[in-house]
């Protein structure tokens, strides 16, 4: 069966789960930082079935094909700073195992980066 | 008419049963007159026949008998003829009372049919009367039916009439819309005939005009190829080379936009449609504008409710637990579960019986939140048991508990006062009501578990320097007042008699809890348990600059005794003494201690000693009373006035709600009121004017009482957003020897989280 959504409901559908996304992500971190401060007041449950279900449209969606841009420094920058934003939560989540706690939170930092860098490269070949 | 069938049913079998009644009361009768008969014939048949028969014999007997027989004997004939009359006489006579007997059988028989046909009678006139009834109910019944028949075609023929008139009225309706819309129809032809009209006239204006511009340029092009043939012609071109009109047609048709007529009206058709794909650019590009600051809205408008959930916006979390409930068996409220009965159920609660003194529970404290209000329902069957409601206060295992159900204070009669913050209880009759602390007169003495703040009279004292030569064992907190300075030497002695270092912090604090100055007087060099007592450590302790007034001397606890206090005041008081001249400690026998305790108002003297060979007889005043034994902690009721107080061998611990000192001279009031522990019998209520408590007197609801405690969230510790519980019943430690339950019903709790103000506001 061919079922594909086409036309400006595409750009409506990928918009919203775009933007359902992050802001679940944005408030997960939240959550997971300052314990409470989000699930006191909000079911994060509920916008991860809204985002489950635009995501899945998003997936049968027909997108128009996007012309691929080479990495530029704006890119390595953004990920050298989600690298560092990695370090900084990991570290803080884990700080209770003491000299443990930079391993881990080095390690991940340095994953983040190199996982980034791995995907755009893959992207230019 | 299903009731009307119904009626006629029951109408025919109660006929039916009436009928049936007389036929067998009939027949019953004629069964009667049968039998009555059928009697009447055989009796007098059967009882006849032998005589008749022995009548025939005799008469046979006679006849047969010879005749010289009868000759011989005439008389003997005569005598046989009158046997035989006799016989006959006997016959006839049994024959008639037969008769009499049977006719008065008969009387009754027919006394008894007249009775049966009486009630024959009576039976059929009661039928009568019941078919009587029947038919006049049935006539009642027709006409009622009748009535309503007739009322039901009324009602049948006004609906008839109404649903006419609607009808009428809804087709007279339809009919004025379909005119409307017909004249709206008619009236929207018209409209679009004359726009069309309109339109194509425009149309066929453009298209005149286009035609005679297209003639003008075909005309003019046609012109020019003329020209041109005509100046080539004349320039002797080969013939091969020269073009017909027709060719420079074509080819000046193919340039017809940049002819000078044609320019303006392609430049406008190209104007128009440049602002055609601008304007739907232009509205693309808005719409698009909109979706995506929707789209943007989204995650802006969660983050922002969050910000304003956790900082702007006040709130209020309740949180119930239902101890005994399902989701109690299935996740237990209290832990841990062997200090905890199983679910107990009674007709009207099902709960837990909390089984020893220390039962926890947990709930969740969102980030900024304020206060929390505990409020319990519990079954306390011990009412001399008190019962704590602690919350987490330190990292480590440090519980701030208050009082959920005190038994002292609710045995005392109604507060005169009581709000969310505290209760107020006056004890002496004399003192005066107050709603508030600021209300306390001078002199008065109250009993609080509250922080309140120490206020020092007006009254000023000239001092001098003094020297405590009376020994004192471990910690000890005294009042003392000082001017611009204080100048404290301190000498002390370790026991050892314990592990570890024997550091003694000797502190300076004014009235408001803040540490003005401290020295440390160091361990003597044996940490172990020695016992050994021999050398002295000193220290001095100097603050400058100090206002005339109250001041707190805090001698840290420790393991030492203080051997002598040399200080710029004659001004020091306490509320705990504890003597320490005793051989056990200075190893130099037991000495006699003389301490000094002055009062306006009653109050109730301690005493205790941890060591059984220190019972002794104090002396106090000229009264004298005896510690009997080790840890009786002895009450005496001390009336006001001033009073020396003697103990013979000291290590006794001496306290009180007045102040104790080591001479008159020392002694002075340091405060406007004085402050006290809540005491826990009424014993020693004595010379206490209030109790200020932050204790909610409790609710009784039956046999169960409803508890109300608060906590300030600032006070305490949370981990993970969770702030840990606890009840506290000392009663059920295993220490005490109390019986009885307590039961916990119910756990509400209800955290407050005050919202973003602005003060003033």
């Amino acid at each position: 069966m061919d079922f594909q959504l086409k036309g400006y409901k595409v750009e409506i559908i990928s918009s919203i789960f775009q933007s359902l996304l992050v802001a679940y992500l944005i408030l997960l971190l939240i959550e997971q930082i300052w314990v409470g401060s989000v699930s006191t007041y909000l079911n994060l449950n509920y916008l991860l079935i809204a985002v489950i279900v635009f995501g899945v449209l998003d997936v049968f969606s027909e997108h128009k094909k996007r012309k691929e841009k080479p990495a530029n420094w704006k890119d390595y920058t953004f990920i050298s700073v989600l690298g560092i934003l990695g370090f900084v939560i990991i570290k803080f989540k884990t700080v209770e195992l003491e000299w443990l706690s930079w391993v881990i939170s080095i390690i991940a930092g340095i994953l983040i980066i190199l996982i980034s860098l791995l995907v755009i490269e893959e992207d230019e070949d | 008419m299903a009731e009307n069938k119904d009626l006629n049913r029951e109408i025919d079998k109660r006929v039916k049963i009436i009928d049936n009644k007389l036929k067998d009361a009939f027949s019953l009768i004629k069964k009667d007159i049968q039998d009555i008969k059928s009697n009447s014939n055989k009796t007098s048949k059967v009882d006849t026949s032998h005589i008749e028969q022995k009548i025939e014999q005799l008469k046979k007997e006679i006849s047969q008998r010879p005749s010289h027989i009868t000759n011989s004997a005439g008389n003997y004939k005569e005598v046989e003829k009158l046997k035989l009359q006799l016989l006959e006489l006997k016959k006839e006579q049994q024959l008639k009372e037969k008769i009499e007997s049977e006719k008065q059988k008969q009387a009754k028989l027919e006394h008894k049919l007249a009775l049966k046909k009486q009630e024959a009678n009576l039976l059929e006139k009661k039928s009568k009367e019941l078919v009587n009834i029947i038919e006049q109910s049935n006539k009642n019944f027709t006409s009622n039916l009748k009535e309503l028949q007739r009322q039901q075609e009324i009602l049948i023929r006004q609906s008839k009439e109404q649903q006419e008139k609607i009808l009428q009225e809804t087709t007279e309706k339809q009919e004025q819309l379909r005119e409307l819309y017909e004249a709206k129809i008619e009236e929207l032809k018209v409209q679009h005939s004359f726009d069309k009209a309109k339109t194509e006239a425009k149309y066929s204006e453009d298209l005149i005009k286009y035609s005679q511009e297209q003639d003008a340029l075909k005309q003019e092009i046609y012109d020019l190829g003329k020209q041109l043939d005509k100046i080539q012609s004349k320039k002797q071109y080969s013939s091969s080379t020269s073009t017909s009109p027709g060719f420079w047609f074509s080819l000046f048709s193919s340039f017809s936009s940049t002819s000078t007529k044609s320019k303006p009206v392609v430049k406008e058709v190209r104007e128009e449609k440049k602002q055609v794909v601008k304007i739907s650019k232009d509205t693309s590009k808005r719409n698009a504008f909109i979706l995506k600051a929707l789209v943007i809205l989204i995650p802006l408008v969660l983050l922002g409710y969050v910000f304003y959930a956790n900082f702007l916006a006040s709130h209020e979390f309740n949180y119930f637990y239902d101890v005994g409930s399902v989701e109690d068996s299935k996740k237990p409220y209290l832990t841990p579960l062997n200090r905890v009965s199983d679910i107990i159920n009674d007709s009207d609660n099902s709960y837990r019986n909390l089984t020893s003194n220390l039962v926890y529970f947990e709930v969740p404290v969102p980030i900024g939140a304020n206060s929390i209000d505990i409020q319990s329902k519990i079954l306390n069957t011990n009412s001399e048991s008190n019962i704590m409601i602690g919350a987490k206060n330190k990292q480590d295992w440090s519980y701030y508990q208050k009082t959920a159900y005190s038994s002292f204070l609710e045995s005392l009669d109604s507060p005169i006062y009581s709000d969310t913050n505290i209760t107020i209880w006056k004890t002496n009759s004399e003192a005066k009501d107050i709603i508030s602390i600021s209300e306390i007169e001078n002199g008065a003495r109250v009993a609080t578990d509250l922080p309140l703040k120490l206020q020092q009279t007006d009254t000023t004292y000239e001092i001098q320097n003094s020297t405590i030569n009376t020994v004192l064992r471990g910690g000890h907190t005294f009042y003392v007042y000082l001017k611009d300075s204080l100048d404290l030497y301190v000498e002390k002695r370790d026991l050892n008699w314990y592990n570890g270092t024997d550091e003694m912090n000797v502190s300076l604090y004014d009235l408001e809890g803040n540490l003005l100055g401290n020295t440390m007087l160091s361990d003597d060099g044996f940490s172990l348990t020695e016992r050994k007592s021999n050398t002295t450590v000193s220290g001095n302790l100097n603050v400058q600059n100090l206002n005339s007034g109250v001041y707190k001397l805090v001698f840290s606890d420790a393991d030492v005794l203080i051997t002598q206090i040399k200080i710029n005041t004659d001004k020091i008081v306490t509320n705990k003494i504890f003597l320490g001249n005793a051989n056990t400690y200075t190893q130099q026998g037991d000495k006699e201690t003389t301490i000094f305790s002055s009062s306006t108002k009653d109050t109730v003297l301690r005493f205790n000693t941890y060591h059984a060979p220190y019972s002794q007889n104090i002396t106090i005043g000229n009264k004298v009373l005896e510690i009997k034994s080790a840890n009786s902690n002895s009450p005496f009721n001390l009336s006001s006035g001033s009073y020396y107080i003697t103990s013979p061998k000291s290590n006794v611990i001496v306290s009180s709600s007045s102040f104790l000192t080591f001479s008159e001279k020392n002694y002075f009031e340091p405060f406007k009121y004085t402050i006290t522990s809540i005491p826990t019998s009424s014993a020693d209520l004595s010379g206490i004017d209030y109790i200020i408590s932050g204790y909610k007197p409790t609710v009784k609801e039956r046999n169960w009482i409803i508890t109300n405690t608060q906590f300030n969230i600032e006070d305490l510790y949370t981990q993970n957003n969770k702030l840990s519980l606890l009840f506290n019943v000392p009663a059920l430690s295993g220490e005490s020897n109390s019986t009885g339950q307590v039961g916990v019903d119910w756990i509400n709790i209800t955290v407050n989280k005050n919202g973003f103000s602005i003060k003033g506001i």
